[in-house]
């Protein structure tokens, strides 16, 4: 069975501009030990996913559709479930861990605290606590626990932030841009952290950054504009990208030659006719600017927002 | 154009009356380089190596400890007030967070405006145009020109603060990790505007980044500093061809590049990064570096005199334009 199964979700914000559709009409599955990759650049929708997930949206924010975890609905869920499930079934990595940690309180009372609530006692807690940072890759647990947020360096809070969300050992990971802001050695020793830790769970791997989510994932889903377009085992969207907005991105990658692709992405207050992609789609057909299409399949689970695919 | 020599930059750390070296901390510990007119040098280095310290102490932002920093036959370490005013036009940085680096009270005309003033006086519909010139020049639409900073993406500001660096018509460009907070598309677009204005101007850059894709796109030559120290300085190509300094090589290895396109990949390269069983790649040279390198941020500085004392590393050329740092005496055997 599926761990977490998104069924046609929607998220919209009122504001004075109109509708924000965040999301819109999104669909995925995500298997028990199955790591996904959620790439799509900045605005895309796609950490307001995983809060959606979490149900941790302003209240303003419209939710529609399903999210079901182990066949039980999130979006019906009461505040007292949810405090159930978040952190101990379903834990968050956010952006900017700086700025997700207490900067008043030293890392040690606050893993000391999660760890509390996780039904340890004082002397259990006391003692789990070295082992936690340690599985972190903290060499020297004691002077971490004794450090301030502001004392760490950006590899440092990602690692306090990653052993804080195990703390309740969860079935799922949601990591949202957890290499962003690290240079290339803290990005690799991450990313191997994430992938050691996540050995039996399921990952969620929100980012903008294409080589990681390779290394890390195993199937890849992009998001533009709110919406999924396109799907795919990583080999395939890869090797065969489908959607020309994939191709753009894996061709805007410095290594294969920084070409960008021109223009922005639409405001999500008033988005276009057609595909949404079509004003920046280098291959947009004359069906693309009339007709929204649907997530075609074509064939081995790779799935592709595309007209060009009928 | 621009020689450095010996540049040296120590925050003191603890309230030590004597600043004995207990309290301080070497951000950048004698650095010497030069850089030729419309020339375009990438610093590499992960974070905590001092490269941003230098890029800052080469704009006088912060004043180094010791060393020399001689701008088109200036000395800029000596000037201060007035002089040192009058010669900062000419270096002009260019901030990782552009959303901070804009004041945020003001629109993006106005920024504009308030540096071409700078320049020369200027009547309020010259500074318009020119404004607007600068905005055609960055590729921002001109109905930005009255927007705050916070109405802006982040590729957009990267753009405006482009453009009031631009204004004052610098000869040096001090960027530093402009895109690290961008995605791919959009790094993409305000690199090849960078590229482009550089070619157009020949504006000399001094590009300050950890990703060394974006580097070897970018540079004609590539610095690799480590622990505030300089420990590779040579040809773009000929660095990430055939690296020598063992923490230039760890660098290069975890930048992995993705999938299909093995053609692309050095031969050598790849031969030395082994895919585990568990599918994603380990370093094996990471677990070599942890011993042999310690942290950035716990190194000790030299012992007090050290500038009289014999330097037991030297930069050496070992190829043309190729540098490494390297202990006295020792030789590359392989």
């Amino acid at each position: 069975m599926e761990l977490i199964e998104i069924k046609s979700l929607k998220v919209t914000f009122p504001t004075e501009a109109g509708l924000v559709r965040a999301v819109d009409c999104v669909d995925l599955q995500l298997g028990a030990r199955e790591k996904l990759g959620l790439i799509g650049e900045t605005g895309s929708g796609k950490s307001v996913l995983a809060h959606a997930t979490l149900r941790l949206l302003q209240p303003d924010a419209l939710c529609e559709g399903e999210i079901l975890y182990q066949g039980r609905n999130l979006l019906d869920c009461t505040p007292t479930e949810l405090r159930r499930l978040r952190g101990r079934e379903l834990a968050l990595i956010p952006q900017n861990p700086s700025r997700a940690l207490n900067p008043l309180q030293t890392v040690g009372k606050q893993l000391f605290e999660t760890l509390r609530q996780a039904g340890y006692s004082r002397k259990e807690a006391a003692a789990k606590l070295p082992e936690l940072l340690r599985s972190v890759g903290a060499i020297d647990p004691d002077s971490w626990a004794k450090a301030y947020p502001h004392e760490c360096s950006g590899g440092m809070c990602e690692r306090i932030v990653i052993a804080l969300s195990l703390a309740f050992s969860p079935s799922l990971l949601l990591a949202d841009e957890p290499t962003k802001g690290l240079d290339s050695l803290n990005r690799a020793r991450i990313i191997t952290l994430l992938g050691e830790v996540t050995e039996n769970r399921a990952l969620l791997f929100i980012t903008h950054d294409l080589e990681a989510a390779a290394l890390l994932c195993t199937r890849l889903a992009l998001m533009y504009a709110g919406e999924l377009v396109e799907l795919g085992d990583k080999a395939a969207v890869f090797e065969n990208p489908l959607h020309p907005y994939t191709r753009g991105l894996l061709f805007a990658l410095p290594a294969r030659g920084m070409q960008p692709i021109p223009g922005r992405s639409p405001p999500l207050t008033a988005l276009p006719d057609g595909c949404r992609f079509h004003s920046r789609c280098p291959e947009a057909i004359a069906r693309c600017r009339s007709q929204h299409p649907p997530l075609f399949d074509t064939g081995n689970g790779h799935f592709c927002r595309c007209w060009l695919y009928v | 154009m621009l020689e450095v020599k010996d540049l040296t930059v120590c925050f003191w750390t603890g309230l030590s009356i004597d600043k004995n070296r207990k309290h301080s901390f070497w951000a950048v510990d004698r650095v010497s380089f030069s850089m030729k007119k419309g020339e375009a040098l990438g610093l590499v280095g992960e974070s905590g190596s001092g490269k941003t310290s230098l890029g800052l102490a080469l704009l006088q932002l912060i004043r180094p400890t010791s060393g020399s920093v001689r701008f088109c036959g200036t000395e800029l370490t000596a000037l201060d007030g007035r002089a040192l005013r009058e010669i900062r036009p000419r270096i002009q940085p260019l901030f990782q967070d552009p959303t901070s680096s804009l004041n945020p009270c003001m629109r993006i005309g106005a920024s504009l405006e308030e540096a071409l003033k700078l320049k020369a006086p200027l009547s309020k519909e010259e500074a318009r145009t020119r404004a607007l010139k600068l905005m055609e020049l960055v590729e921002l639409e001109p109905g930005l020109y009255s927007r705050y900073p916070f109405q802006l993406s982040g590729g957009q500001n990267q753009r405006s603060a482009l453009a009031r660096a631009l204004a004052l018509e610098p000869d040096l460009l001090v960027a530093d990790e402009p895109t690290s907070g961008l995605d791919v598309s959009v790094q993409a677009q305000v690199l090849g505007l960078l590229q482009k204005l550089r070619k157009k101007w020949g504006l000399t850059l001094l590009f300050i980044s950890h990703d060394l894709e974006v580097v070897k796109k970018m540079c004609d030559r590539v610095a690799v500093m480590h622990a505030g120290k300089l420990v590779e300085l040579g040809k773009t190509e000929e660095v990430f061809k055939n690296p020598k300094h063992p923490y230039t090589k760890s660098l290069l290895f975890p930048n992995l590049e993705v999938g299909p396109i093995p053609s692309k990949r050095n031969s050598s390269r790849a031969a030395t990064v082994t895919p585990d069983e568990k599918g994603f790649s380990v370093f094996s040279v990471l677990s070599f570096l942890k011993e042999k390198f310690k942290p950035c941020k716990k190194r000790m500085p030299p012992e007090p005199g050290w500038e009289n004392e014999n330097r037991n590393e030297e930069m050496v050329e070992i190829s043309r334009e190729h540098w490494v740092l390297i202990p006295s005496g020792f030789s590359f055997s392989d």
